[in-house]
């Protein structure tokens, strides 16, 4: 689990990079790009590129995010039964945020 | 002799006496990567109440660009920087690249960092000086 952990982490950080950036590139600087707005996002989630990067982004940011929690948790030497418990909590909160983030993206779809 | 005591029984690597000069590379990183978390959450919670119509998104949005805002935007700006720019280090050293030198590594990382800070930094302060790029209708 640790390993998985440790390449999971690796790979996801690579894969945010990218999207981040261009998460960032394309929300600030590609016209209409000095003021976010509602109309804007939506033009820019109809570029089907953009839409899959938004959603990668939600779906790696969540997991790097918690396994880096998770990762800074451990290291103060837990017990099995919290580092359990901890674990289970966290994809929860994961599940719970990827849920929370679905639909706002479905707005912006629709416009 | 020194006895670890509280938070540093439980993680020895915290121990100051045992701090190296490159751990703060590390410490920062874990640092920052909680601040970015705590920001990814607040991001998704107030996108999605604001995403409920144009109006309430846009409005959202002009608070937003306030001084107050944009300044701690800016901080973010520098923790992803590092995080990211350090990650990228970080998988490099375990892929086996760049160990022999790693001093210098960490002085280019740092470097690459601040350049690309000052220029996000001057790019996102500029508009509470000279005004807006475009005046909002």
């Amino acid at each position: 689990m640790r390993t998985w952990a440790w390449i999971l982490q690796r790979a996801s950080g690579a894969v945010l990079v990218f999207a981040l950036g261009l998460h960032w590139i394309v929300q600030h600087h590609v016209s209409p790009g000095a003021e976010i707005t509602f109309a804007g996002v939506h033009l820019k989630l109809k570029w089907l590129l953009y839409l899959v990067s938004d959603v990668l982004l939600l779906v790696f940011a969540l997991f790097h995010g918690l396994n880096g929690l998770r990762t800074v948790i451990l290291d103060f030497r837990v017990s099995r039964s919290a580092a359990a418990v901890l674990t289970v909590v966290l994809v929860l909160v994961g599940l719970g945020a990827l849920v929370y983030g679905v639909p706002p993206i479905m707005a912006f779809l629709r416009g | 002799m020194y006895k670890p005591r509280g938070v540093f029984m439980r993680n020895p690597d915290l121990v100051p006496a045992h701090l190296r000069p490159g751990m703060w590379g590390w410490i920062l990183h874990r640092v920052t990567g909680l601040l970015i978390l705590f920001y990814l959450l607040l991001h998704l919670w107030v996108i999605g109440r604001a995403a409920v119509s144009p109006q309430a998104f846009d409005a959202i949005m002009v608070t937003l660009g306030t001084p107050f805002w944009r300044v701690l935007e800016v901080g973010l700006l520098a923790c992803v920087l590092y995080h990211g720019v350090n990650g990228i280090r970080i998988i490099l050293f375990d892929l086996g690249y760049g160990i022999r030198v790693h001093r210098a590594w960490w002085y280019a990382t740092m470097a690459v960092v601040v350049v690309l800070f000052l220029v996000g930094a001057v790019h996102m302060l500029m508009p509470l000086f000279v005004g807006p790029a475009s005046p909002a209708a």
